[in-house]
């Protein structure tokens, strides 16, 4: 199978998966198996495409034959490879857990469908090599959340899901009219052909604030502080096979977003708000973890740790070294697995003892060693203990952060992992340690759950001891952000002169 | 001319924010759809305006206006009119006891 | 080569067994615990074979070697020495565990955890890479965490165990950053590589930071002042924990790694001054905290930490004395504290109390373990010949060659341990009384006590034949002079005359500390550095608070003021007023009818911000979107007029329905000042940007290349339309899959077919029932009409579905009989998955003739073309049909309750 259609297959493989649960309808097992295997599809086409690009090779597929810019072009080089596998596994794991443990309300009302589209959205964003084309894969992305959201019950539930609905409008809109001014400026939306011509852009206000406001709208995205005030009330109160879900993704592909225009389409010498990126990917590190110190619930901690490590991971854009910008690429790989890898556990205690509220959960270590055992994979490689994925993720950025000589990125670097571990060990003394509780599992053991969140502690272990093989991807991809050619030229033409020629013969 | 435009966005933008700022559901949903004209408008005047010549191929036109921003705002106000609808049924809902 | 780190590798072994088998072994403790001691044994007796003679070897893999990361181990007499130490006492430890914890559910996690921790030390011990040593480190740091919490069901020793994690990978954490650092200095992470630059003046240039780091990770972990407090706390777990982690793992890391690198960085100016001034430091506290302590186990701890100031001094100096001093001092503490503790251990089970009061005479009432404990104790204080003492002499001996002066506080610090010594054993040794054993011991916990005290004898008796091929060998290889050896007479060296004395003086300070009346300390000595930091751990916990609270609890209108301004502020940095100009006004655009129309919009803005009741609102939001229509129709987008009318007018009709249901939010507050400041400063930059970008003339080559190639390539004369549908079609698509979620949405929020009565206008006039139904036979086919002609003329799917959506409305306000929600909701699915199904195939038909996907496949019959683009256009129209009857569903009016 050729890369171009690998790439197709998976961005369609999960849109037809959802039109296909929508007509197959409120049936939970045909569903589930449909959108199972549409999911696994995705990946396995997404995991060739990592394999096709991972020397640094780029294939552009032209949509209705127009040659870019005239048209949209679908990309995948190794970044968005790399973000593909990553997050379909993701998904997978996620979908597995949800047909196993969701009650019977969430597959009335199209949760694998939503799924599905939410996965579409995942892919499109990923692929895309067009701005406004990348605001539409955002709003499907935003609204399959907002409707996965609007199915939970409560009152609370609600309030965390108006303001995460609220607050992520904002930032569409943001980016709606950032693209408007990007494209007056410009006259293209293609980012290839906007790299080339933002190198000569002179009119600086105008590129300034525009590029501002597309910021502003990244960084609502993936919560970067002040703007991550939607996450922290909506997403505790997602069931975890949800919250796995959204936690794994949805701000790592504002961060992708972030990555992928001001680290590439803007380039090294555009881009006017780095040092202002790096205090607010700081605060953001020091906000979040400190929240997350704070709280009483693992759903609760969890949540303000994704906006914690969101700051590692636009710390290492802001330096925008070599090494940073790979070790940002490892880092997103690795925290997508161990983030939703978290929440599978946080979902697999509240199955066994009732509860994730630290004050109503004890002693499961004593009463359940497997599930301390799942729990301290993701929680280390979180916190940064070698060998786990996490540990190479934030050394890279730390020895990139001492190369620079940034006595501030590297004290927030060190001080904030010691918050993380502080903040797992504050789960491992509630939860884990204590007497065993007599009580039996609050919920019977659900076998899938269980195999998803082991099968993404493997991937986490896997990639700790494979972590040379993918950091050299990490670093392919972060030459490819840095110097765009091979990607200007599979979506230009190695001419790179945009000829106004329809190569389809029609 | 074109700064008459320019304050009239901005004026549908400042009641936007105005609205949206404000502590109601309906405040920010107003505000929402006030701030969703605002931003197609910009995307539409960034294209550069031309007065009385619509892209139609047939009329012969010389310079046409440019289609692309219309094209774009065009999915714009579809896509926010989902939006809209959808947060609808969400102030509906947060009715419901 | 490979064989000896095969030997280290034995662990494994029980490691394995107890975490896959468990059940086996809390059946048969003794003899799995036997069986792991004897391994280990095997294993300590391969390495010490190897010792004398041992060329240095490294071997190594590749890891991550972007990042000089590599798993390397290197072997050197050292660190084969240290090795069999390490693997000999754990040999020990985990025998007397079997013993100590036989009856225990919890044995096979204990043995699990013991030699993992063993592994580990060994792992610090051999890696040659720096960051695999970090590896190896943080590992003997989480393991000892679950060590020393075993007994976590009691409070205080989960907040110990955490304590003492925290201190130690606080500690690892700057030793990282300090080891990435001396990586970027000397251009490698080998420390085989790194010693060959010793003496050569390239540490002198390292930076002071660097080395400060580094000394941070070591200090933490080997529980130098200032971080000393965590040692005697972690005195909770169970005692053959507290053996292993104090004699030879744990806390000797620390000062491993530090002799390791000593000579070279001894060649930095501040490493001799911080180094042995923490050690001095350390035992200083030491002796004071322990002339306090009556618990056995707690004194222990305090000898400890003196023994690890000194090595820490010793590791300061760097000299080749001191290395030659420091590997006599670490295997003769190694020796004696194991046993120390593990005796400890069986007098706490024999005797039921660790205090020393209740321990008087306990050496005649247990007469083996009793042996055990007099020796080490000897030897601790440095009696000769044991290796205590020859450790005191070239420790004193070393620090003399440096400076006098730090020769005699050196003596003075040990006259104070000595004394600790002598308190602790002293009592033990009372003849005149017994205690009563409440219990009998397995053989084999006394044995694991007595092994390593008649290690010690051995080595006195076998020091003056085996001193050069064994500890001599070890010494040289740590960069002691070549061919080093140990004898046990000097003659009458200024070491000699300071170690006496001290041994003299500490039978002073033993009078002086034993005194029962003895008063307590003054509070300036008392401990400062737990409290200090038990405050930032409550600081932390305190601003975390303020910050949850903050980030989640705030109101959601002050939380997106503080966005708003956050991103104007970011938009405004790059504004230069003094570049600013005002673009030229273009004439062509025609303004009258503009001049009149723009208050009219600035009034509906106003109207729509301020307004209060339902009414007001609907008709201002109405006048509005008019009047966005109108400037569309304009500025020559009637596709975009059409389509913002007829969204607008659905809108404003969902609007009504809920403002019916939930007027009463409508009403908004009282004015505020801040929101207007910032809503006018947005306006503002919105005002800003508009006229900055206006004001720019270029080329238009893309849109210039979708006119061109409109009508000849796509067939299409509404290039708007051909954009839609052809040029940008995902576009489109990603479009009518968010209509078609929003349609689930609306579902998934309201539920599947509740019924409500929430429509804006509710009435049974018959007139209007036959206008509204005339009206939409009419709209129907202008929908169609709209739809066909979208590719070449302003039309197109979206709108057209729109009208006929209208149509529907209409039908729906005077209640059709045909229109009843669940028809509704089927119509609405099957209309949305048919569109969706629609447009997905003619986007892939394209790949069945081999073209690219989304490419329009075309039939022509002269001057009329039907193609796959087409088909999309039916797809949308059938979608955007059906998220419309999908909302409009939701406002079914209520048939069994009236208005």
């Amino acid at each position: 199978m050729t890369p171009d259609l690998q790439l197709l297959l998976c961005l369609l493989a999960p849109f037809v998966g959802a039109v296909v649960c929508l007509a197959v309808g409120p049936r939970p097992r045909v569903t589930a198996g449909i959108a199972i295997l549409a999911v696994a599809v995705s990946l396995a086409a997404a995991l060739g495409l990592v394999a096709a690009t991972a020397d640094g090779e780029v294939f552009a597929v032209h949509a209705g034959g127009w040659s870019a810019p005239f048209g949209i072009v679908l990309v995948a080089d190794t970044f968005s490879a790399l973000m593909l596998a990553v997050c379909q596994l993701v998904t997978l794991a996620a979908l597995v857990t949800g047909a196993a443990v969701l009650p019977a309300h969430w597959h009335r009302r199209h949760f694998f469908p939503l799924v599905l589209t939410l996965s579409t959205a995942t892919c499109g964003a990923f692929l895309t090599g067009d701005l406004f084309n990348l605001y539409v894969w955002f709003e499907v992305l935003l609204l399959s959340s907002f409707a996965l959201m609007a199915i939970m019950r409560g009152r609370e539930a609600r309030a965390g899901a108006w303001r995460y609905v609220l607050l992520n409008l904002v930032s569409s809109l943001l980016f709606l009219a950032a693209a408007g001014l990007i494209y007056g400026k410009t006259g293209t939306l293609n980012f290839a052909d906007l790299h080339l011509r933002f190198a000569g852009a002179d009119d600086a206000f105008l590129v300034k604030s525009s590029t501002a406001l597309l910021f502003g709208s990244f960084a609502i995205k993936s919560a970067l502080l002040p703007f991550a005030f939607w996450l922290p009330s909506s997403y505790p109160q997602l069931p975890p096979a949800v919250s796995a879900l959204f936690a794994g993704l949805l701000t790592k592909i504002g961060l992708y977003a972030m990555f992928r225009v001001f680290g590439m389409v803007f380039g090294t010498d555009t881009f006017p708000h780095r040092d202002l990126l790096e205090l607010l990917a700081v605060l953001t590190m020091l906000g979040g973890v400190l929240g997350a110190v704070a709280q009483g619930g693992m759903r609760r901690i969890l949540s303000f740790h994704i906006i914690s490590q969101v700051g590692y991971m636009a710390l290492a854009l802001a330096l925008y070294t070599p090494l940073a910008l790979a070790a940002g690429i490892f880092y997103l790989v690795h925290h997508i697995v161990v983030k939703a890898n978290l929440f599978l556990v946080a979902g697999l205690v509240e199955r066994r003892a009732g509860s994730s509220e630290l004050d109503q959960t004890r002693g499961l270590l004593r009463a359940a060693p497997w599930l301390a055992l799942l729990f301290a994979i993701p929680a280390l490689s979180l916190a940064g203990i070698p060998p786990l994925s996490g540990f190479f993720a934030k050394f890279a950025l730390l020895r990139s952060s001492l190369e620079t000589g940034d006595t501030l990125a590297t004290t927030a670097i060190v001080g904030v992992g010691l918050l993380t571990v502080f903040s797992m060990l504050k789960i491992w003394r509630a939860a884990f340690w204590g007497e065993a509780p007599e009580a039996g599992p609050a919920k019977p053991a659900a076998p899938p759950a269980i195999a998803s969140s082991l099968a993404l502690g493997v991937v986490t272990v896997i990639i700790g001891f494979a972590a040379g093989p993918l950091f050299g991807l990490a670093e392919t991809a972060a030459e490819g952000l840095r110097e765009p050619t091979a990607y200007i030229d599979a979506v230009l033409g190695t001419g790179n002169a945009p000829e106004p020629a329809n190569t389809a013969a029609k | 001319m074109p700064v008459l435009l320019a304050i009239t966005i901005g004026l549908l933008a400042t009641a936007g924010l105005y609205r949206l700022l404000g502590p109601s559901r309906i405040d920010a949903l107003v505000g929402l759809i006030l701030l969703g004209q605002a931003a197609n408008l910009v995307l539409f005047a960034s294209g550069g305006l031309r007065h009385n010549a619509p892209a139609l191929i047939e009329k012969g036109m010389a310079v046409p206006t440019d289609p692309l921003p219309q094209a774009l705002v065009l999915t714009a106000i579809v896509i926010g009119f989902g939006i809209i609808a959808f947060l609808l049924t969400l102030v509906l809902r947060s009715s419901d006891k | 080569m490979s064989e000896a780190f095969l030997s280290a590798l034995l662990p494994v072994v029980p490691l394995a067994l107890a975490l896959l088998w468990p059940g086996l072994v809390r059946s048969r403790p003794q003899w799995i615990t036997g069986l792991a001691a004897a391994l280990m044994a095997a294993g300590s007796v391969a390495m010490f074979a190897r010792v004398p003679g041992l060329e240095p070897a490294r071997q190594s893999w590749d890891w991550v070697p972007q990042l000089g990361v590599e798993f390397a181990f290197r072997l050197d007499s050292f660190t084969a020495w240290f090795a069999a130490l390490v693997l000999g006492l754990g040999a020990c430890v985990v025998l007397h565990a079997g013993g100590y914890l036989a009856k225990s559910r919890h044995l096979p996690g204990v043995l699990a955890a013991l030699c993992g921790f063993t592994l580990a030390m060994l792992g610090v011990i051999l890696s040659d890479n720096l960051y695999l040593l970090f590896l190896f480190w943080e590992a003997t740091s989480l393991l000892s965490f679950l060590l020393v919490g075993f007994h976590h069901e009691k409070e205080e020793v989960r907040e110990k165990a955490a304590q003492a994690l925290l201190v130690t990978l606080a500690g690892g954490a700057c030793m990282l950053a300090g080891i990435v650092l001396t990586h970027l200095h000397f251009g490698t992470a080998s420390i085989v590589e790194l010693l060959t630059m010793a003496g050569d003046g390239t540490a002198a240039t390292l930076s002071s930071g660097a080395l400060v780091l580094l000394l941070l990770g070591a200090f933490t972990k080997s529980a130098q002042w200032p971080f000393h407090f965590w040692l005697p706390n972690a005195m909770v777990g169970p005692a053959p924990v507290s053996a292993f982690l104090h004699s030879a793992t744990m806390v000797k890391a620390g000062v491993f790694f530090m002799a390791t690198l000593a000579p070279l960085l001894s060649g930095h100016p501040l490493w001799t001054p911080l180094v042995t001034t923490a050690g001095l430091l350390t035992v200083a506290t030491a002796v004071l905290r322990g002339a306090r302590e009556q618990d056995l186990k707690a004194l222990l701890a305090c000898t400890t930490l003196a023994a690890l100031g000194f090595l820490t001094v010793l590791a300061g100096l760097g000299t080749p004395a001191a290395m030659l001093g420091f590997v006599i001092f670490l295997t003769a503490h190694a020796l004696y504290k194991a046993p120390l503790f593990l005796a400890a251990g069986n007098l706490e089970k024999t005797f039921g109390t660790r205090q020393l009061g209740g321990l008087v005479g306990a050496v005649k009432a247990a007469p083996f373990t009793g042996l055990a404990f007099a020796v080490s104790a000897l030897s601790l204080i440095g009696l000769a010949p044991l290796p205590g003492f020859l450790g005191k002499e070239y420790l004193l001996k070393a620090t003399w060659a440096y400076s006098p002066l730090l020769a005699v506080s050196t003596a003075l610090a040990a006259a104070g341990v000595l004394g600790l010594g002598l308190k602790l054993l002293l009592p033990l040794l009372d003849w005149r009384q017994r205690p009563e054993p409440k219990k009998r011991l397995p053989l084999s916990m006394t044995l694991a006590a007595l092994i390593p005290a008649l290690g010690t004898l051995g080595l006195v008796i076998s020091l003056p034949a085996t001193t050069h091929e064994f500890l001599g060998a070890a010494a040289t290889a740590l960069g002691a002079p070549a061919d080093a050896a140990f004898k046990f007479w000097h003659g009458w060296t200024p070491a000699f005359g300071l170690g006496m004395g001290a041994l003299l003086l500490s039978v002073a300070v033993w009078r002086v500390l034993i005194r029962p009346d003895l008063a307590p300390l003054p509070d300036s000595l008392q401990p400062i550095f737990e409290p200090a930091f038990n405050n930032t751990v409550q600081a932390i916990r305190t601003l975390g608070t303020g910050a949850g609270r903050w980030l989640e609890a705030g109101r959601p209108g002050v939380q997106m003021g503080i966005m708003i301004a956050a991103i104007g502020l970011l938009a405004f940095i790059g504004l230069d007023a003094a570049e600013w100009s005002f673009p030229e006004s273009d004439a062509s655009a025609g303004t009258s009818v503009w001049l009149l129309l723009a208050p009219v919009a600035a009034l509906a803005a106003f109207l729509a911000c301020t307004a209060r009741t339902t009414l007001t609102l609907l008709v201002s939001l109405g006048f509005v979107g008019l009047i966005v229509a109108l400037l569309f129709l304009w500025f020559s987008a009637p596709d975009l007029a059409l389509t913002q009318l007829m969204a607008e007018t659905l809108l404003l009709f969902l609007l009504a329905g809920v403002l019916k249901k939930t007027g009463v939010e409508a009403t908004t507050s009282s004015f505020s000042l801040g929101r207007a400041l910032v809503a006018l400063a947005g306006g503002l930059l919105v005002t800003m940007l508009v006229l900055k970008a206006m004001a720019l003339e270029w080329d238009h080559p893309i849109s210039d290349f979708h006119l061109t190639h409109s009508k000849s390539a796509a067939y299409g004369a509404n290039v708007v339309n051909v954009i839609l549908v052809d040029f940008r079609a995902i576009d489109t698509l990603g479009e009518i899959l968010v209509l078609a979620i929003a349609a689930l949405g609306a579902t998934a929020a309201l539920g599947a077919a509740r019924r409500r009565s929430i429509l804006p206008f509710d009435s049974e006039s018959p007139w209007l029932g036959t206008a509204a139904r005339g009206l939409a036979a009419f709209c129907l086919p202008v929908s169609l009409w709209l739809f066909w002609r979208g590719h070449n003329a302003p039309g197109g799917g979206f709108i057209s579905a729109l009208v006929a959506a209208t149509a529907l409305g209409l039908l729906l306000l005077v209640r059709h009989p045909r229109l009843d929600a669940r028809r509704l909701r089927h119509a609405s699915l099957r209309l949305m998955v048919g569109g969706l199904g629609v447009a997905l195939g003619s986007a892939l038909l394209p790949l069945f003739s081999g073209k690219e996907f989304f490419t329009g496949l075309w039939w022509h019959s002269g001057d009329f073309h039907l193609g796959t683009p087409l088909l999309f256009d039916l797809g949308v129209y059938l979608t955007v049909l059906g998220f419309c009857l999908g909302f409009l569903r939701h406002f079914q009016p209520n048939r069994t309750s009236a208005l």
